[in-house]
């Protein structure tokens, strides 16, 4: 036999289409191969008989609709579904993670204010001393001063736990605040309750213009020197900076170790000294030695006493903290709180774009690896379906 | 066969539409019949052509130029659907008779033609389901190598020897019986 004539004969077997099915696909083809239709495959897969022998379907009044449904569906609408659940999934990782993160800073902040408002409670009479593992607390003092900006380096101890190598500190601040020229009066009154809240006292005090009642009165101004206990030092200090904007803060420390020594080193001198004029003065025998001695002792008695009252007002000078407060009128703070402008617009916008930011990039830490091992999945189900399909093709 | 596929929904069909409906009307019975000489069996013929159709209507926006004709992408489907169904399957059908040995034809044919015909029937049934395969590909669907090729993944060249293997091999067995 020819080729040629092989391929003619092999030609004229070809299997030829029913004319009734392809009837019923034409009809199928023409509605857009509607699914669960009467010539859709899959519902004959499900127990109804071969393809071309299907019993008519009782009509479905609102299978046109259903039809149209699933073909916007498939259409367009099944991508737009599957990009809204994307952003979706996107957004939700994003902001659960985002809360966990600001529910985990929250539990953190406020365990150390607890412990630090305890520590600030039992501390009683402070003084202030170099400590080089001081860090946690002077975090917690930052908390509870927000605005005050950086604290201290030291850390309070009771006098009870000074050694003989405690070093003395004594420190000052001073706070320069500024009010909107409505808010003056209230911010400088405010200065004296915060005083009195945390157990000091006022010193100096000048307070002058902003009254709101005086006609062309002139801007007001005001100036307190403070004494604050040094255990409710950073507690009176965010205080008092939540009483205006805080302009500046200075804070300052000076070592005054050789001042209580000084004074210590005095006292012992003085007592042995005295004591040991007191034993002279019980042997005098003459009235004229005893004169001599008791002079001698007035004076060492006097000497004692100012050494004392050296060492006290040592004493007194760490645990009252020299406090100045300067509040200043400022008709610019007014404006900047009142008006929204440009430059808030822009910094909320930098919010808004960091937190997205933000959120886009913990949400895609979270998707691509789940993305990375779908797409493998992908490709592994489809290698094996191939691989499935050419060996039915070889067992067939 | 002259009737257009119509759109979803109330307005004018889109592009990839109109070509898939030229697609269709130029396809559907090649189709049935690389199919049907694939899986010899008409009902499951019948299905899974209907099948292929309505996968390849719902990614019709997915084709490619690039990675060869429509009617090599169709039957690339077709292919699929059809080794599907014979993965759930897994069972041999018998080729279905061909209406025109069911009307009685064959006995009006000359004895000549009638015996070579059977002969060549016993031959193709001979194949293996590759080498059927190529055949309903090339002579029963009309495809060319390059159509073929793309579709059974292999190059043109390599997909025109393996069709003369299979001629020489069909031609043998005929001369044979």
């Amino acid at each position: 036999m020819r080729l040629e004539e092989l391929e003619r004969e092999l030609r004229e077997e070809r299997p030829e289409i029913e004319p009734d099915f392809a009837t019923r696909l034409d009809e199928w083809a023409a509605r857009g191969f509607p699914r669960g239709g009467e010539l859709d495959p899959r519902r004959e897969r499900r127990g109804r008989g071969p393809f071309g022998l299907l019993p008519a379907r009782r009509p479905d009044p609102g299978a046109a609709s259903k039809r149209r449904r699933r073909r916007r569906w498939a259409s367009g609408d099944a991508l737009a579904a599957t990009v809204s659940s994307g952003l979706l999934l996107f957004l939700v990782v994003g902001v659960v993670a985002l809360t966990q993160v600001e529910t985990g800073g929250e539990d953190h902040a406020g365990d150390d204010g607890g412990e630090v408002a305890a520590e600030s409670a039992d501390s009683g009479r402070q003084e202030f001393t170099p400590q080089s593992g001081g860090d946690q607390s002077e975090e917690a003092r930052d908390e509870l001063a927000p605005a005050v900006g950086q604290s201290s380096r030291f850390q309070s101890f009771s006098d009870s736990d000074a050694g003989p190598n405690r070093r003395r500190q004594a420190q000052t601040v001073s706070l320069a605040l500024a009010t909107p020229p409505a808010e003056f009066r209230e911010s400088a009154d405010g200065v004296l309750g915060v005083v009195a809240d945390h157990n000091g006292f006022v010193m100096n005090s000048s307070v002058s213009g902003g009254d709101p009642e005086v006609a062309g009165a002139k801007p007001g101004r005001a100036q307190f020197d403070l004494r604050i206990p040094a255990g409710q030092l950073q507690a009176a200090l965010a205080a008092l900076s939540d009483l205006g904007h805080l302009v500046s803060r200075t804070d300052g420390t000076r070592d005054i170790t050789a001042r209580f020594e000084s004074a210590q080193d005095r006292i012992e001198t003085f007592t042995a000294t005295r004591d040991r004029l007191l034993r002279q003065l019980e042997e005098a025998f003459t009235e004229t030695e005893q004169q001599s001695i008791r002079r001698r002792l007035r004076i060492v008695e006097n000497q004692l006493e100012n050494a004392r009252e050296d060492l006290a007002r040592a004493q007194q000078r760490v645990r009252m903290v020299p406090v100045g407060v300067t509040i200043a009128a400022d008709e610019s703070i007014e404006d900047e709180s009142g008006a929204w402008g440009v430059g808030d617009a822009w910094g909320a916008a930098r919010d808004v774009l960091r937190v997205a930011l933000g959120v886009a990039l913990i949400a895609a830490a979270v998707i691509l690896p789940l993305a990375l091992i779908a797409l493998v999945a992908f490709l592994a189900w489809r290698l094996v379906a191939r691989i499935g399909r050419e060996r039915a093709l070889d067992e067939l | 066969m002259s009737e257009t596929l119509v759109a979803p929904a109330e307005q004018a069909p889109s592009e990839a539409e109109v070509e898939f409906a030229e697609l269709y009307r130029a396809s559907r019975d090649d189709v049935f019949a690389y199919v049907a000489g694939l899986l010899r069996d008409r009902a499951a013929a019948e299905d899974v052509t209907a099948l292929a159709f309505e996968r390849a209507y719902r990614r019709r926006k997915s084709f490619n130029p690039k990675r060869g004709t429509r009617r090599a992408w169709l039957f690339g489907i077709a292919r699929n659907a059809a080794l599907d169904e014979l993965r759930r399957r897994k069972r041999q059908a018998t080729l279905a008779a061909e209406p025109a040995d069911e009307d009685g034809s064959v006995a009006e044919e000359a004895a000549e033609v009638a015996l070579r015909r059977a002969a060549l029937r016993q031959a193709i049934a001979g194949l293996s389901a590759r080498e059927r395969e190529l055949v309903a590909l090339k002579f029963f669907a009309g495809l060319g190598n390059g159509e073929i090729a793309t579709v059974i993944g292999t190059s043109e060249s390599n997909a025109g020897t393996k069709i003369h293997r299979v001629l020489e091999k069909l031609r043998r067995a005929c001369d044979e019986a």
